[in-house]
């Protein structure tokens, strides 16, 4: 190891450049991740309420179908205990919660156990999407919120469409 | 701290950089995405050469980001929002390698057997992307102390600090890392 070397090392250590460009942009990533979409498209909220709704309503309705089949007829919506007097939203979301807590009420193939448990974890999440939503009509500018609540209107849909391949495999099993 | 904060352009003044952390802080997102723009280069930089490999760097790259859009209310303007953010990705890379770390506790100057780690001298066209490649090929625990002592200007102090190392072991791993890449220079 000769001082030559050592200059050498250190004159490329100093020609070393600072910024380094990423091999893709990695701001989307980011801005998904901090709760808005990238490049700052913000959809209005009743989008992403439409969304869910068409998921959970694909998932009940598939379950409401394997019922009627089994039961020569459709099943009861049993009644589901939420406020509906704050207005269009809480009718809205009320509405929405009812409909999904229904469907499961009626899948019947589910054992009392798991449909006790489907029905605790949609309480929690209709009950944080009430909880989030009341935050929102004061803030409405909030991104954190926002991003809780698209959080849990994913989680409400995949916990439907599990609801409802337990339901059909069930169903399938009971078939045979 | 003697580090070496992640500069900004000449032109940008650091009010704009403390109004735009202020903006970023009050949950203004495009804020946010211009301080992105404009050190994303330079956090990248810090944790290529940090990790040793460019998807290891993206990921550590957006948890930093991530990490300080978090921490946002916290940043008084002290430091510079370069410096803060610096300390950030440098702290997202140590923490991904704890367990590398905790390991390279016990380096000896006679452990040698990362000698073999060095690279084909034959395989670099350029100075300069040769030492980024033999920066990278260095064994994880020497690769990060000497970046954060050679390249990042941190002192010995501060990175036994920031890594739970001794500073003799420090000195120890930057020793080793030199030595392995003046072997390289060499050939």
């Amino acid at each position: 190891m000769n001082n030559d070397t050592n200059d050498k090392l250190r004159a490329a250590l100093a020609k070393l450049p600072q910024d380094v460009a990423p091999r893709r942009d990695l701001w989307p990533g980011i801005a998904a991740r901090i709760g808005r979409p990238a490049r700052a498209v913000v959809r209005p909220l009743w989008v992403y309420g439409l969304a869910a709704s068409l998921l959970v309503g694909v998932g009940a309705a598939g379950m409401w179908f394997s019922l009627a089949r089994q039961a020569g007829g459709p099943p009861q919506v049993a009644s589901f205990a939420t406020s509906t007097a704050g207005g269009g939203d809480t009718a809205y979301f009320a509405a929405r919660a009812a409909y999904a807590e229904g469907s499961v009420q009626n899948a019947q193939n589910l054992s009392p156990a798991t449909r006790a448990v489907i029905l605790k974890n949609l309480r929690i999440i209709e009950g944080s999407m009430q909880d989030i939503q009341q935050a929102l009509a004061k803030d409405p500018n909030n991104t954190q919120l926002r991003g809780l609540l698209y959080d849990l209107y994913r989680n409400e849909a995949q916990l439907m469409a599990a609801t409802q391949q337990l339901q059909t495999r069930n169903t399938a099993r009971t078939d045979l | 701290m003697s580090i070496t904060p992640l500069s900004r352009p000449a032109e940008t003044a650091a009010g704009d950089d403390r109004d735009l952390a202020r903006r970023a802080g009050d949950g203004d997102t495009a804020a946010f995405e211009r301080l992105y723009r404009r050190y994303s280069g330079r956090v990248y930089a810090v944790c290529l050469r940090l990790a040793g490999n460019a998807a290891l760097a993206e990921d550590c790259t957006q948890d930093a980001f991530v990490k300080a859009w978090q921490s946002l209310a916290g940043f008084r303007g002290e430091s510079s929002f370069g410096t803060w953010l610096h300390r950030i990705a440098v702290n997202t890379v140590l923490e991904r390698h704890r367990t590398q770390l905790r390991q390279a506790a016990w380096f000896t100057l006679k452990d040698e057997e990362a000698v073999n780690a060095v690279p084909d001298p034959e395989s670099g066209p350029e100075l300069g992307m040769d030492l980024e490649e033999a920066i990278a090929a260095l064994p994880p625990a020497a690769r990060m102390v000497f970046v954060l002592f050679d390249v990042e200007g941190h002192s010995h102090e501060e990175i036994a600090e920031l890594t739970g190392l001794a500073v003799g072991t420090c000195k120890a791993h930057v020793h080793r890392a030199r030595q392995l890449l003046r072997a390289r220079l060499e050939s």
